[in-house]
């Protein structure tokens, strides 16, 4: 208590101070491993390490998104990097799709029926991704051989939204959960069959809910690694995160490679635009995450 | 004979609503079931063998029971890498976690101005990809190109070596910068979401900013607290990608970075013991599931 | 517009029963309140009307047409929740205009009914708000419109007054009164408070324990009580219960600490009874400081002056009796004075909850 004393001595306004000291440092451990990614990425002449840039250009931004063809690193050959964004993209749409089809069925029933296993169920649910993806490389990789989704976007995005699943579908009963029963039984007893009441009355109300399972089954998509590295062997079908892989590593452990850093840094920039738009966009529906607690019987 | 199927046909009518209701969950379950149980309790079941990706025990495999999980314990490297990774998971908990509410902090309690250009800039280490984070942070560190010497130079102070050469802290580090917005954004939600009131009534009764904090936020984010604490370390205990990225496809030999997926992958690729990796999976995968029901005893508080 | 039968009407939840094989028929076109404390099956009642509950066993009937199995949005019935449950993401006019629009009205015939019926309830300046703009009272009545709009067979009403204030209350009683008389609906109103049911019921059921104790018009159950329970539910300030034994020779009721003769008209009729519960209300019973014929000497307890009349509490013993009386009376606590029992005003229960007279 010696602490609040002696701020009221100082008086309270230096605490605000206090404050912007902390966040600019907090800034700079933030911003500064990233000035030599921005650096480099409207560098004319773009090197491994910070340098003041003998020009800017945004022509490696141009290069990325016309499907220039880019040289240097380990790939064989030019790599064409839209095609990574594009292939990125249609798998974190795709794995936001089927999440959000599947997380709203099953979300809802989950909130709204009742039965004596019903904690068992969500629980088990939750822990169905128990295993490190690591050890079930062989596995995955054979069942979705059987399955045909072996070099397959569609294939990519149905595997990760399986994994994302869990969380989403125990993020939105706890949305569900909170609306009450009223709502729903005056709709029926307005006219609605159940149908026609989840899409006027409940679905508007879980607004918050599912932008926050869009936003995150997207970034599930957006930010695949392991599951693309199973499951893609042709380079066409690359995602972002893949194809950079293929420039940047060879052997793994070395580092300092000869790459065009360039365009590589301002695929970077272009990577994180999706995450930092679609956050600011939801950021209030974000802060009202109410993780979802087990029914108290 | 016809009474039974009259009765269950009434029944079925009768009911028609929870039926459907059950069976719309049914294509959650089954994703869920296919591409996540499936290949888990395959993999469990390659741990109790000894076969191999190639070679002679690719086809001659045989069932071995416990024998990996027996050779684990026995095998030195394995609590060399256990040492490891727990002092990886411990260190980066605490980091991932104190910068992380720092910035939830900046993001809502704070008086500074700006949250959402605030809320962007921090979130950006997480928003670039997951590659790029080893070669940013290398381009900081390295001692004769690298940012922070560049920096020290330009103010006439001597290069340093910082950690480039020690590995297992250069993982942490990148972890943790890398891995801040988990925290940031599980606390920023549980910051806002403590009601005005309480605030209020402390500034009625006269309270500081500071024993506001004490008083009325500190015990009521105490639940999403230690559910983050173990979502840090649920996360950090698989880690894997920079770990493989720094290491390559055989243990390095003063084995400073074999985290236990590492080592998992090693064995089950390098060495040719699969069997043996998917062993070192499950454990993994046990201590998951530990943290997991740890996680919902905490939910059920 | 529909006459509403309820056939032995049981429900269980799990092992609790909630329903005890009620029977109740709702005439055409009355306005019916379930009565009583809370935990009597009466929402319950209403939930099964609705449909959002199913009986265990028995049968609803609205007119002929047995209902146990018509879904909720096939019945045409309207209902106000004690929550009110307006759709927070609509304004007012889409709330009021959502039954029409389910039914899929042409849009000027709903513009025109919903302006109507805002203009009735009084909230027509409130169409374009949401609910969470609006006051207690104001969402009351727009929950009514939403019921009202579809000029409904059946109103049903879940303690919709349960969260205004007090003149709050007593205001929008009547024009519950009034809307359902105008619109000619069969209604069913619940409610736990007995000065509300007396208000506006054409008649009463009261329940209690999921099971019917009775059910008439206000003054049937003012007058003439069934039972113990009833007798003591209804009237302000309740009717005064008192223990006392039936000795048929010397035909007295002993109370203990005095004791009444017992009319001869009456004597005949507690033939068998020996212990008996004997009902008084406050207003039949006279007080005054000098003895009067037939009085019994009580101890004044305390006093309640009320206004417009006071209360006085007497106690004996192991009795204590409430009195209405004109404000001119005045007395100290402690003060002996003297009160008759109008014996052709009294109820007598035989201990068993059963009715003897009057």
């Amino acid at each position: 208590m010696a602490m609040s004393g002696i701020l009221k001595k100082i008086g309270e306004p230096s605490y605000t101070l206090l404050e912007y000291v902390v966040l600019i440092t907090l800034m700079m451990y933030v911003l500064t491993p990233l000035l030599w990614l921005l650096e480099t990425s409207v560098n004319t002449d773009p090197v491994p390490y910070l340098s003041i840039p003998k020009g800017i250009t945004i022509d490696h931004f141009i290069a990325v998104l016309t499907n220039r063809p880019i040289t240097g690193g380990y790939a064989a050959h030019p790599v064409y990097m839209t095609r990574w964004i594009v292939n990125s993209l249609i798998i974190s749409g795709t794995t936001m799709i089927i999440v959000i089809i599947l997380a709203v069925l099953a979300s809802y029933s989950l909130s709204r029926l009742r039965f004596r296993g019903k904690n068992l169920l969500m629980t088990l649910i939750l822990l169905s991704g128990f295993m490190p993806r690591m050890a079930m490389i062989l596995p995955l990789f054979q069942l979705c051989r059987t399955l045909g989704l072996v070099d397959n976007l569609i294939g990519v995005a149905i595997v990760v939204a399986s994994g994302t699943l869990p969380t989403q579908i125990w993020i939105l009963k706890g949305f569900f959960d909170q609306l009450p029963r009223d709502l729903e039984e005056q709709a029926w007893i307005c006219g609605c069959d159940r149908v026609s009441a989840v899409f006027r009355i409940i679905l508007p109300n879980v607004g918050p809910g599912l932008a926050v399972v869009a936003f995150m089954s997207f970034l599930s998509g957006w930010g695949a690694f392991t599951i693309p590295l199973i499951l893609i062997r042709r380079e066409y079908l690359f995602p972002i995160s893949l194809g950079i892989a293929s420039v940047f590593i060879h052997n793994p452990g070395e580092i300092g490679l000869v790459v065009d850093y360039g365009p590589t840094c301002a695929l970077a920039v272009l990577y994180a635009i999706p995450s930092i738009a679609l956050y600011i966009l939801l950021r209030e529906r974000l802060m009202e995450i109410r993780l979802a607690r087990l029914e108290v019987r | 004979m016809n009474l039974k199927v009259l009765k269950i046909k009434t029944w079925i009518r009768d009911n028609l609503d929870q039926i459907v209701l059950s069976l719309l969950v049914v294509p959650a379950l089954v994703l869920i079931f296919t591409f996540q149980l499936i290949p888990s309790a395959w993999t469990i079941w390659f741990s109790l063998t000894d076969i191999a990706l190639v070679g002679k025990k690719a086809l001659n495999w045989s069932f071995v029971g416990l024998k990996n999980y027996l050779d684990m314990i026995t095998d030195i490297d394995f609590w060399r890498s256990m040492n490891v990774t727990i002092q990886y998971c411990a260190v980066s908990l605490v980091l991932r976690f104190t910068v992380g509410i720092l910035a939830a902090l900046f993001m809502t309690l704070s008086k500074v101005k700006g949250k959402i250009l605030i809320a962007a800039i921090f979130l950006l280490p997480s928003a670039i990809p997951g590659i790029m984070h080893p070669y940013v942070w290398i381009s900081m560190l390295e001692p004769k190109y690298g940012t922070l010497n560049t920096i020290l130079k330009f103010f006439g102070l001597p290069p340093q070596s910082w950690t480039y050469g020690a590995v297992v802290e250069s993982l942490i580090m990148i972890n943790t910068w890398a891995g801040y917005t988990f925290t940031m954004i599980l606390m920023a939600s549980a910051f806002k979401s403590i009601p005005r009131e309480y605030y209020e009534v402390a500034e009625i009764y006269g309270a500081s900013r500071w024993q506001k904090f004490r008083k009325v936020t500190l015990p009521l984010i105490k639940f999403p607290l230690i559910l983050c604490l173990i979502l840090i370390f649920k996360e950090d205990i698989d880690d894997f990608t920079y770990a493989y990225m720094f290491t390559g496809e055989s243990p390095r030999p003063d084995f400073k970075t074999e985290l236990l997926s590492l080592y998992a992958y090693h064995k089950a690729f390098h060495y040719y013991e699969l069997g043996f990796g998917c062993a070192v999976g499950f454990v993994i995968a046990i201590i998951v599931f530990v943290l997991t029901l740890l996680q919902l005893r905490v939910a059920r508080v | 517009m529909v006459e509403i039968t309820l056939e032995n009407l049981t429900k269980y939840f799990g092992s609790v029963k909630a329903l005890d094989n009620l029977n109740l028929k709702i005439h055409d076109k009355e306005l019916m309140v379930l009565l009583g404390p809370s935990g009597c099956g009466k929402t319950t009642t209403l939930r099964i009307i609705a449909g959002l509950e199913k009986a265990t066993s028995g049968h609803l009937y609205f007119g002929n047409k047995l209902m146990d199995k018509v879904p909720v949005r096939e019945r045409n019935v309207s209902m106000v929740f004690q929550s009110y449950a307006l759709f927070p993401h609509m304004k007012v006019f889409d709330n009021i205009a959502f039954p029409l629009v389910i039914a899929k009205y042409p849009k000027d015939e709903i513009k025109k009914r919903v302006k109507e019926i805002a203009e009735i309830l009084r909230i027509d300046d409130l169409l374009d708000r949401k609910p969470h703009q609006l006051s207690g009272g104001q969402q009351q009545r727009v929950a009514l419109g939403r019921a009202l709009i579809r000029k409904p067979t059946v109103l049903l009403l879940d303690e919709p007054l349960a969260n205004l204030d007090a003149k709050l209350r007593v205001e929008m009683r009547s024009e519950i009164k009034r809307l359902q008389r105008s619109f000619e609906s069969t209604a069913i109103y619940v409610t736990h408070d007995q000065v509300e049911a007396m208000s506006i019921a054409d008649r009463i059921a009261v329940l209690k324990d999921g099971q019917l104790q009775q059910v008439g018009t206000p003054d049937e159950l003012y007058h003439h009580p069934d039972n113990i329970f009833v007798a003591g539910f209804i009237g302000t300030p309740s009717m005064n219960l008192l223990d006392c034994s039936f000795d048929e020779e010397k035909g007295i009721l002993d109370f203990g600490s005095f004791t009444l003769d017992v009319p001869e008209n009456i004597k005949p009729l507690l033939k068998g009874y020996s212990e008996v519960i004997v009902g008084i209300r406050a207003r039949d019973l006279q007080v005054s400081k000098e003895k009067m014929p037939d009085s019994i000497p009580l101890e004044v307890y305390t006093i309640e002056p009320l206004g417009e009349e006071t209360i006085i509490i007497l106690s004996s013993e192991n009795v204590r009796i409430r009195v209405v009386t004109h404000v001119e009376f005045k007395a100290d606590i402690g003060e002996k004075v003297w009160v008759s029992f109008d014996l052709n005003r009294m109820h007598i229960f035989d201990k068993k909850t059963e009715k003897a007279i009057l």
